[in-house]
């Protein structure tokens, strides 16, 4: 009878490891599709943001002669883009003493230099057209959380140096919330580095922490390039 | 696509896929906490658990009465064998039984029927016979003939060289009754030295025929005495057959019988049929 019993049990312990096997398998690919569209819809908003960017860019370029700071074409241009896009997203630009000048100008805002901000020293170390994301930051200007994708100018122009665009980090936590898989789960942004770019139900306080350390970044992201 | 549990920021143990975006340095990263996962799983696991253990814990616990029920249960099953081996051997000792009673019963029923010293049928069951044969010649309207034989001077016979010089010649007479009719005829020692034949489906000819072969072969037939001395033998015999006037069998036997008186009156050795 004991050895029935050990028996018994012994198949009991193989049932209920199967059956966590098997729920931990279907939650494994439930966060899956979760995170496949969500990559989706960021890569969407960062392609956005850098085709604005080489938009601007080459009208810039065009019209060496032109400050956009003050011209209303290049303010309707903006405004156009704007439209289609999300008004989460700001674009901005920045002269050769890092004093930030938003287009199309707004009036009531408070004049800010981001000369030591990360996008900008980015952007400048790096070749014109090539992006910059930035970690977290409180917006100066605007007091918003944002992370900016920004890029140096293929030509200067009336002292400006770099153009960027101001993401909300709103915007991707509305998302992130409509994502999450009940109580407890979390959906996080992170940069190659490891800067914690938004997450969500997270304080801006977490945000900006760098997760390096994490076993996940050297896994998802093994190689350094323009993307993983 | 990647997954594992990790913890990030909040020291929680999550379940995650994390992967990162093909064109941007940037990692997604979702997950859900281990403990949400497996609260149904662990919430199950232990119901069935606990279930089980009631049951182990029951097991145990009767486990004593088990063992004995278990032990009367075996012994209850070696009785039944044992008690299907005896009725078995009964059946079989029973069946043995019966099969020498049957036989018995036969060699009874034969001995009953058989006369001991020729080993034809006797008189009474002769007539048995007879009377059943009447009967089935009546019902199919088929001829039915009798022979009634009689050995000639037979007191004679023992007188001179003893009853068992007598004896043989009745047996031998016997064997020649028997080895002249056909197998369905019936042939029976009716009385001392007198003998009936029973010929169904036989006419007044074919009686008369098998009457004059069965006197010619008791003529032939040589028994010799204690002494050496041969031992004549002769017969005379009475054939009847079935009248229509006929209401039982005895009426047709008196026929035969009184043919085979005359054919004593009329010198032996001879057959006469009946009028």
């Amino acid at each position: 009878m004991l050895a029935s019993l050990a028996v018994l049990w012994g198949l009991f312990a193989l049932w209920a490891y199967g059956l966590r096997e098997s729920r931990l398998h279907t939650m494994e690919q439930v966060l899956d599709r979760q995170r496949a569209a969500l990559a989706e819809h960021i890569d969407g908003t960062f392609t956005i943001a850098e085709t604005i960017l080489a938009a601007t860019n080459r009208w810039i370029a065009d019209h060496p002669e032109r400050d956009p700071r003050i011209d209303s074409d290049f303010a309707k241009l903006i405004q156009d883009l704007q439209r289609v896009t999300s008004p989460a997203m700001t674009y901005r630009l920045v002269d050769a003493d890092g004093d930030l000048t938003l287009i199309p100008q707004t009036p009531g805002a408070k004049a800010a230099n981001v000369a030591d901000r990360d996008y900008v020293v980015g952007a400048l170390a790096k070749p014109p057209g090539e992006i910059t994301i930035s970690a977290p930051y409180q917006g100066r200007a605007t007091g918003h959380w944002a992370i900016a994708v920004s890029t140096k100018l293929a030509v200067p122009s009336h002292r400006l140096v770099v153009a960027d665009i101001a993401i909300e980090i709103d915007l991707f936590e509305t998302a992130f919330a409509k994502a999450r898989i009940g109580e407890g789960s979390v959906i996080s942004l992170i940069r190659r580095d490891g800067v914690l770019l938004a997450r969500s139900a997270a304080s801006h306080v977490e945000l900006g922490t760098n997760l390096a350390q994490s076993a996940v970044l050297p896994v998802a992201c093994p190689k350094p390039a323009r993307g993983c | 696509m990647l997954i594992g549990d990790a913890v990030l920021t909040d020291g929680v143990r999550r379940q995650i896929a994390f992967g990162a975006l093909k064109t941007y340095p940037l990692v997604v990263v979702v997950g859900a906490p281990l403990d949400t996962v497996a609260a149904e799983t662990r919430s199950t696991i232990l119901w069935v658990a606990l279930i089980m253990a009631l049951v182990s814990v029951l097991l145990l616990a009767s486990r004593a009465k088990i063992v004995d029920l278990l032990d009367d249960l075996t012994t209850s099953h070696q009785r039944l064998l044992a008690s299907r081996d005896r009725l078995a051997a009964e059946v079989e000792e029973r069946r043995q039984i019966e099969a020498r009673l049957t036989r018995s019963e036969a060699n009874l029923l034969k001995l009953v029927a058989t006369d001991a010293l020729t080993d034809l049928v006797n008189r009474r069951h002769f007539d048995e016979r007879a009377e059943e044969e009447f009967r089935r010649a009546r019902r199919l309207d088929q001829d039915l003939a009798i022979l009634m034989a009689d050995v000639d001077h037979f007191k004679r016979i023992n007188d001179t060289w003893g009853h068992s010089t007598g004896d043989a010649a009745l047996k031998a007479v016997a064997g020649i009754l028997r080895a002249t009719v056909r197998d369905i005829d019936i042939v029976g020692r009716y009385g001392g030295e007198e003998f009936a034949a029973l010929l169904p489906g036989t006419d007044r000819s074919g009686a008369l025929d098998a009457a004059e072969r069965l006197r010619l072969a008791v003529r032939e037939l040589v028994i010799l005495a204690e002494d050496g001395a041969p031992v004549p033998l002769s017969i005379s015999v009475g054939a009847a057959v079935l009248e229509a006037g006929d209401e039982d069998f005895a009426r047709t036997l008196m026929r035969a019988d009184g043919a085979m008186y005359r054919a004593k009156a009329e010198g032996r050795d001879r057959v006469v049929a009946a009028e």
